[in-house]
């Protein structure tokens, strides 16, 4: 089962140096089970800091980071399951298809299961898997990752991590940059994932997303957690949101616009357009 | 005059393999006035980028002919187009040169031997145009995503260009950082009534802001007209993948379930009446 916990963790950057800029203070929360939930927060509250002390890109400075059953402390003592625990949580990062480097779409995929020992052959097959997975085409399998559009490029980035067939998924930024389809297409493959029994762990801008994917949503300010949330009670707080510089989806307003003139919607209920237009309807006897 | 004529323009990379070429701009034509502003809007790969790369001289093209300000865009004119020309990345990172934010500006301004004592003042006034004046000492490091833009578009303003690019300028930002730069951008146009934005975005929210708008589909004008008309063909744009604006796509949602109102009415007022029907 997957869990991930963060006991009184914090992380300073530039410890030594005359300028230590602290990034992530006191931070605990535990995550387990089976989990769709994102990280949320303003542009340097400390979410893609957190991310890398979950695989142990970043150790803590102070507190530890528990993974399933890996520990990761402020030690400087090497980690030696480091490999497994890698397999067991991918994370995938902004901008991933920058980080595509192999000469074929289908070498750059298996590069993952290969390192992790597993024969070229079993190796060969997890990727194809995992390409097939994303939707990328068979006819693709030999190009090089470079002769593929910018969303093509992202699948091909993600399926790299699907191949190691992790129990948790961690995505930065998963859509940014794609065109609506090709967000959209991303998002119900996380779906599917989801529903197959990953876990998936999401930082994102997107509050749209967050509204219609989530179970639960980590609130990030000024470097500690503000809390943990279920969207459909975080996005009505509006001073929390002030505070921590988060845009509510357009939604939101609509919904409380509807409330005030004498609607009693089901908050919980209302996750996208479609599902308030079906509020709506119930509440107008339609 | 016409700020910008294309006339069946077509480009191709070469993949490698086979020497196979990959059509990525097919005999497209389109031109812009002075002073309009156009978004381009289109699917991953339909040739945005590109031809925003095109139009600056950044890649050459197989066939035909790109027009700017009446001078046709070639090996002779280049260098003097440039210089009217103001360039917008998607980057934030990529495009912050100097090592603080007034250095940042009067970079251009250096390689324009604009001189010494007039350079503070002019760097001072386009800092102050996007609201960051209080900010002219510090590091790039210390700046958001949307800070970081915001100083591009000083030093892009500063050179006043005719005409402006913006290739996904605010991909890379967060939803505050977009905001700022849609504003800056309406308040760009408002001051500047002759010079000619063209952006590339994938948010229809940017796109709204644009005079025209210009959808592109595998190399082909797929779609063009004014916003209000692009986004009335909600089937159209689905079938390439693209998406409505919200409001319009609220609207749109609730014509589906015969809901009846205005269309042109403003969205909170038929929210309203639908709630007191």
């Amino acid at each position: 089962m997957s869990r991930i916990n963060f006991d009184h963790v914090y992380y300073t950057y530039d410890v030594s140096s005359p300028l230590p800029s602290v990034a992530l203070e006191d931070i605990s929360f535990t995550l387990e089970g089976h989990f769709f939930s994102a990280i949320i927060g303003h542009t340097g509250s400390g979410k893609s800091t957190l991310v890398q002390q979950i695989n142990a890109l970043l150790r803590p400075t102070k507190g530890r980071v528990i993974v399933g059953e890996f520990e990761i402390n402020e030690g400087k003592k090497k980690i030696k399951e480091i490999k497994s625990l890698r397999k067991n949580v991918g994370v995938v990062f902004q901008f991933s298809e920058y980080q595509l480097f192999e000469e074929t779409v289908l070498k750059d995929v298996s590069f993952g299961p290969k390192n992790f020992s597993d024969s070229d052959e079993d190796a060969t097959l997890k990727a194809k898997n995992a390409l097939k997975k994303v939707g990328i085409k068979e006819e693709y399998f030999t190009k090089s990752p470079f002769e593929l559009s910018g969303g093509e490029k992202r699948r091909v980035a993600i399926a790299g991590m699907i191949a190691m067939n992790p129990e948790i998924l961690v995505l930065d930024e998963p859509t940014a940059g794609l065109d609506p389809k090709g967000a959209q297409e991303i998002l119900d493959l996380f779906k599917e994932l989801y529903d197959q029994g990953t876990s998936i762990l999401i930082i994102t801008h997107d509050m749209n997303l967050v509204l219609k994917y989530c179970n639960q949503v980590l609130l990030m300010h000024q470097g500690k957690l503000k809390g943990i949330y279920a969207p459909s009670e975080l996005f009505y707080q509006e001073e929390l949101l002030l505070e921590t510089g988060i845009d509510a989806p357009e939604i939101i307003e609509i919904v409380k616009l509807c409330e005030e003139n004498g609607l009693s919607l089901n908050r919980k209920e209302i996750k996208d357009i479609t599902s308030l237009v079906r509020e709506i309807k119930r509440c107008k006897g339609k | 005059m016409k700020a910008i004529e294309v006339e069946h323009l077509s480009f191709s990379y070469e993949t490698g393999e086979n020497e196979e070429k990959k059509n990525i701009l097919h005999d497209l034509s389109f031109s812009v006035e002075q002073g309009e502003s156009i978004a381009f809007i289109g699917p991953n790969g339909s040739g945005k980028s590109t031809l925003m790369k095109l139009l600056v001289a950044l890649l050459e093209k197989d066939e035909g002919k790109i027009t700017l300000l009446g001078q046709e865009l070639n090996e002779d004119s280049v260098d003097d187009l440039r210089k009217k020309m103001g360039i917008i990345f998607q980057n934030p990172d990529n495009q912050f040169i100097g090592a603080t934010v007034r250095d940042d500006i009067a970079f251009g301004l250096e390689n324009r031997l604009i001189p010494h004592e007039d350079m503070e003042d002019i760097v001072r006034e386009y800092a102050l145009k996007v609201g960051m004046i209080d900010f002219l000492d510090k590091e790039p490091s210390s700046l958001s995503g949307g800070q970081k833009q915001r100083v591009a578009i000083a030093g892009v303003l500063s050179m006043k260009p005719e005409i402006v690019y913006m290739d996904e300028a605010t991909a890379m930002l967060d939803p505050k950082g977009r905001k700022e730069i849609m504003e800056l951008t309406s308040l760009m146009k408002k001051e500047n009534p002759n010079m000619t934005i063209l952006m590339v975005t994938h948010h229809m929210e940017e796109a709204l802001l644009c005079d025209r708008i210009i959808v592109l589909h595998e190399g082909k004008a797929y779609l063009e007209g004014t916003p209000l008309y692009v986004f009335s063909h909600e089937q159209e744009l689905k079938e390439i993948g693209l998406d409505l604006p919200f409001n319009l796509k609220l609207k749109s949602a609730l014509k589906k379930e015969d809901f009846s109102f205005d269309e042109d009415e403003d969205i909170k007022e038929i929210m309203k009446n639908i709630c007191h029907a």
